[in-house]
């Protein structure tokens, strides 16, 4: 290790003392844990704007383990900005859930950390150790509320899916050395393309993907999401649904555009065949739930399977990267308009403790409860759907014309009808919450905690902004993947 | 390199066979040969030949449990030392840094463990 070895990993140090430090603070805060709150949102926009400073380096260190480059960076902030996004709009709701703990705040900051790794590790085992870290601190996280049964049963459910899709991965890993000798990204696919494609690849492809498949909920290996997100607290689920997420992606990206290059053919099959199956089991579950909260872990995996068909395209369109710039802008998309929809769901929680179920019955008549509130749900549904002028839908514009562009216009059309479909049950809420009256009638209590209209608002400003100028997400999309090829 | 690809499917074959033979032979074999005498005195457990008394799900103090784990912890933090000091010398100044942060790292979970009053028995 040099001195200039550190200077990739800047954002990420800024994290990691900022963990400590609250971890350090938070036995001398007593009841008010604001400044634990104030370091990790300090330390998460200190990270997000280190790493927009450093864009434009190209490096490589520890050994090319982890790389600094354009890519790494459009990760290393979009993860900055969901957790910042998460942080505001968790004090209030962890209040009124009596467990408002600075731990909280350690473990988003180290999930983060981990997340940021990922993306820029250019090694196997800088890629396991990255997943690792966010995948231990998110089982605790999703545990958070300890006594509450729910959340007990989220964190078991999580860290048992969590530990067996780590150990199958870690398989494909050790095959891919047992065939090559190396970890390293380019070094492993040179060494397969040289040896070319056989059984064994596609093992270790097949394994490596059902892997990473748990991780981002791929059906059929998402039967732990519906009930993770139910049970996690409400802030926990809505950096769930987008952090970890677009963190396998950014892994999986780099991982099957560059040690399984050779297998693209049979991985590409693999993705098609699971997008079709993913956005279908989504789609389909998402229609029938009564619960918004897990309505949204539904549509979650339906997102998910419009990404998965970017992948296949990818895999399909040779050194055209189109497919993989699309993916990018499409997590940047989707990471503001989720998260805004469960920042409304936290909200509504930390209005009515006692009595809001998060099911659809609870939104009737929030048109006129609070209608701010409703105004943003509207929006952030309309954005899920993808209607024209909000980020949702740039962002499917985008993938399903890169999917078209590989030749696949098919399965572009299957995600079009996937996605008609899904039009039913996000304008069901809307239907609800300005169209039915409410059954009982809620008093409104306090007025909204500021780093949560905050929040909200960001991601509401995310999203229109996303939708109505969508060029310089596209442009930073773009050169992340740079000259990748060249 | 012997990878043809009818190697692997052996390999593999033989891995995965092997396994689910031993799993299944064992099972099979120890229900086969082991000896049954049904007495409702073996359903018990045993306790060195005594009558069991009581539980065994007792609720013990969960305080074993964090000093266990606080000392697999700082176990492993003396493991890794071990290799490091022999090869410090090989190192340098920059090994002797990157183990002071790991210390450092360490001695923040000790501080924080420590406020928290793990280590307080009462």
């Amino acid at each position: 290790m040099t001195t200039q070895d550190l200077i990739p990993i800047i954002p990420e140090l800024i994290l990691v003392l900022a963990a400590c430090l609250v971890l350090v603070v938070e036995p001398f805060l007593k009841v008010d844990k604001t400044a634990n709150v104030a370091i990790a949102l300090t330390a998460l926009l200190a990270s997000g704007v280190v790493a927009v400073g450093l864009a434009g380096r190209e490096q490589a260190a520890f050994t090319n383990m982890i790389v600094l480059n354009e890519y790494a960076i459009f990760f290393k902030v979009l993860f900055a900005a969901a957790g910042a996004l998460t942080v505001m709009m968790s004090p209030r709701y962890l209040e009124a859930s009596g467990r408002h703990m600075g731990e909280y705040y350690a473990l988003l900051l180290f999930a983060v950390v981990g997340m940021d790794v990922m993306a820029a590790s250019r090694d196997l085992i800088a890629f396991y150790v990255g997943l690792e870290l966010m995948a231990v601190s998110s089982y605790l996280l999703a545990g958070f509320l300890r006594y509450q049964v729910r959340s007990n049963e989220a964190a078991m459910k999580y860290f048992l899916t969590g530990a067996f899709a780590s150990a199958i991965t870690l398989y494909g890993i050790s095959l891919v050395y047992g065939m090559t000798g190396a970890t390293n990204y380019e070094q492993v696919g040179a060494s397969l393309l040289a040896s070319g494609d056989s059984l064994a690849v596609g093992l270790a492809t097949a394994l490596v993907l059902v892997g990473m498949g748990f991780k981002v909920s791929v059906a059929p290996f998402h039967m732990w999401t519906p009930d993770v997100y139910q049970g996690a607290p409400t802030p926990v689920a809505a950096f769930f649904s987008v952090g970890p997420k677009a963190a396998g992606f950014s892994a999986m990206l780099m991982v099957f555009l560059t040690v399984f290059e050779v297998s693209s053919p049979t991985w590409s099959v693999l993705f098609i065949v699971l997008a079709i199956l993913t956005m279908f089991v989504g789609n389909a579950f998402a229609l029938t739930q009564k619960n918004v909260k897990r309505m949204l872990a539904y549509s979650s995996i339906a997102h998910v399977g419009y990404l998965l068909a970017g992948l296949g395209a990818l895999g399909r369109s040779g050194t055209d990267l189109v497919a993989g710039e699309s993916i990018l802008f499409y997590l940047a998309a989707y990471t503001f308009m989720n998260l805004g929809a469960f920042g409304i769901l936290a909200y509504l929680k930390t209005q009515q403790p006692a009595t809001f179920k998060y099911s659809l019955a609870d939104f009737a008549g929030l048109g006129r409860r609070s209608p701010w509130a409703a105004v943003l749900m509207g929006l952030f549904m309309f954005s899920l759907t993808g209607m024209p002028g909000t980020a949702g839908f740039v962002g499917k514009l985008y993938l399903f014309s890169s999917v078209v562009k590989a030749d696949l216009a098919w399965l572009a059309v299957i995600a079009v009808l996937f996605s008609a479909v899904s039009a039913y049950y996000y304008l069901r809420v809307i239907v609800y919450m300005f169209f039915r009256e409410p059954e009982v009638e809620y008093a409104t209590k306090e007025p909204i905690s500021g780093p949560l209209a905050a929040s909200l608002a960001l991601s509401a400003v995310g999203v229109v902004v996303i939708g109505l100028l969508p060029a310089w997400v596209l442009d930073a999309a773009q050169s992340s993947f740079g000259n990748f090829f060249g | 390199m012997i990878s043809p690809s009818v190697d692997l499917i052996v390999q593999f074959g033989l891995m995965f066979a092997i396994g689910a033979i031993v799993a299944v032979a064992l099972i099979t074999i120890a229900h086969i040969l082991a000896p049954t005498s049904k007495n409702p005195n073996k359903g018990l457990p045993y306790e060195c030949g005594v009558l069991p008394d009581g539980d065994a799900r007792l609720p013990y103090n969960v305080h074993f449990y964090l000093v266990a784990v606080l000392f697999v912890l700082f176990d492993l933090e003396a493991v890794f030392m071990y290799p490091w000091a022999v090869s410090l010398a090989k190192l340098g100044t920059v090994g002797l840094i990157e183990m002071f942060l790991f210390i450092f790292i360490l001695l923040v979970g000790y501080f924080y463990a420590w406020k928290k009053g793990v280590l307080e028995w009462e």
